[in-house]
């Protein structure tokens, strides 16, 4: 009989059978077979209750389907028919406030009764937390006492309480702390607060100094309002007194346009002048911004040419001569240029 | 006798209708002057589509109105007419008009308005 290396890694003797293994594996498998044929057996069983007991419930309905229809043959007419009635009976309002009034009293008198008690309580604990404060604080005070006793008898040997506290005087006076000590200590004192209140003096002046310079800008700031509204009030009176007397002289103004007109046309009444003669040769490209707009001077009779923002071309009004538009990415907000 | 013929034409038709467009022009190249037009200024207008006739005083409407009705046919406003009116004194606005298709079109726009109102302030 081989010995298994499992075996022999644990120490057992090699009692078990060669085929144990296979032994072993049909064992599992005929108790899983076995648990599987009773598990379905079971579900059989179930399976067999609920169909009788489904059975016995149609069973059930059926017949009392069939009572149903029998009793309606009986009845002849089908439904259902409601006799009898009810007695509301009669309602005692009063009564009935009476008896929530008395109710409520009770409740009253009962929630009183309770505050009363837990207010007796409540006292009752105070009292008891306030006497155990005490003796907490009687126990604490005296254990104090005690550890400060045994200090002082440990520190007995050190020199009195006199010369302890002569000491701690001397250290105290080192250290600038020894109060009633005139001098040196108090004046430096004094020339802290000293320092302080000139301090705070500087604070406050600057203070004042910068809410001065801030009145005064806002005042100048005001004037420049003013000025600048009546500066254009001044312009809007002058422009509407041009205005108001540009159409005082309107006959007169009439009366020129009329002489003009008249001496433009050598008397002739139409007043459409012919459009100027145009100018031969290639006109030089006015260069401007995608979208700018502007004038330029024109090169042929030296009047302005203008130039609309979105226009392609430009046409001087005296000359006729025509200027195409070259546009450019703008870099700069420029007039537009004519181009040499 | 061909002044005589011409100043008899004249009278035919009536003085002030006669010389309207004449009378119209200095009126315009006047206006323009007063309120301080240039390009800059008519470019905006252009661009936001201003109307020159809500532009006007409720005053300035009533007179135009009175002149209008005393010049008759006013058919002879143009975009022509008046950038030949603008084109001596306003070169530049005149120019704008001439290069600019969207400027003309908006001058266009403003003259039939005021045509408008001057046929209704006729009838």
């Amino acid at each position: 009989m081989a010995k298994k290396a499992w075996e022999a890694a644990i120490g057992e003797p090699a009692t078990n059978p060669g085929n144990a293994d296979l032994l072993l594996s049909d064992k599992v498998s005929e108790r899983k077979r076995k648990q599987i044929t009773r598990q379905e057996e079971e579900d059989e069983a179930a399976h067999q209750a609920r169909m009788a007991k489904l059975a016995k419930e149609t069973a059930t309905s059926e017949a009392a389907v069939e009572k149903t229809s029998e009793k309606k043959e009986e009845g002849g007419i089908g439904g259902f028919k409601i006799t009898g009635g009810m007695n509301l009976g009669n309602i005692d309002y009063p009564a009935m406030l009476q008896k929530q009034i008395d109710e409520r009293d009770d409740l009253r008198k009962q929630a009183e009764e309770t505050a009363g008690r837990q207010q007796q309580i409540s006292d009752e604990l105070r009292e008891r937390l306030h006497v155990s404060e005490m003796q907490v604080l009687k126990t604490s005070f005296e254990a104090q006492m005690q550890l400060l006793t045994k200090m002082i008898e440990a520190n007995a040997s050190k020199g009195g309480f006199t010369e302890q506290l002569t000491a701690a005087r001397e250290i105290a006076k080192e250290l600038g702390f020894e109060k009633g000590a005139t001098g040196a200590g108090s004046s430096e004192m004094i020339q802290v607060e000293l320092k302080k209140l000139d301090f705070e003096h500087q604070v406050a002046m600057r203070k004042m100094a910068k809410d001065d310079r801030a009145e005064e800008r806002r005042w100048k700031l005001e004037l420049r309002r003013l000025d600048d509204e009546r500066t254009a009030k001044t312009e809007e009176l002058a422009q509407a007194r041009e205005r108001n007397a540009m159409f005082a002289k309107a006959p007169e103004m009439i009366g020129t346009a009329f002489a003009k007109g008249l001496a433009a046309s050598g008397g002739e009444t139409e007043v459409a002048s012919d459009p100027p003669p145009v100018r031969k040769g290639q006109a030089q490209a006015i260069t401007a911004g995608i979208g700018e707009g502007g004038e330029a001077k024109c090169s042929q009779c030296g009047q302005p040419v203008a130039v609309g923002p979105t226009a392609g071309t430009a046409v001087c009004a005296s000359c006729g001569a025509k200027y195409p538009i070259r546009r450019v990415q703008a870099e700069s907000p420029a007039e537009p240029e004519e181009e040499e | 006798m061909p002044g005589l013929k011409k100043y008899g034409g004249i009278l035919g038709r009536g003085v002030t209708a006669t010389f309207a467009p004449s009378i119209l022009k200095g009126a315009l190249a006047e206006l323009f002057r007063i309120r301080r037009v240039d390009t800059k200024k008519v470019t905006e207008w252009v661009l936001t589509n201003n109307s020159l006739w809500d532009s006007l005083e409720p005053e300035r409407k009533r007179q135009f109105k009175h002149l209008a009705s005393k010049l008759g046919d006013v058919d002879f406003i143009t975009t022509e007419w008046a950038i030949n009116s603008l084109r001596s004194d306003f070169p530049g606005v005149a120019s704008l008009f001439l290069g600019w298709p969207k400027a003309h079109n908006w001058l266009e726009r403003q003259l039939d308005e005021i045509k408008k109102q001057a046929e209704q302030s006729g009838t």
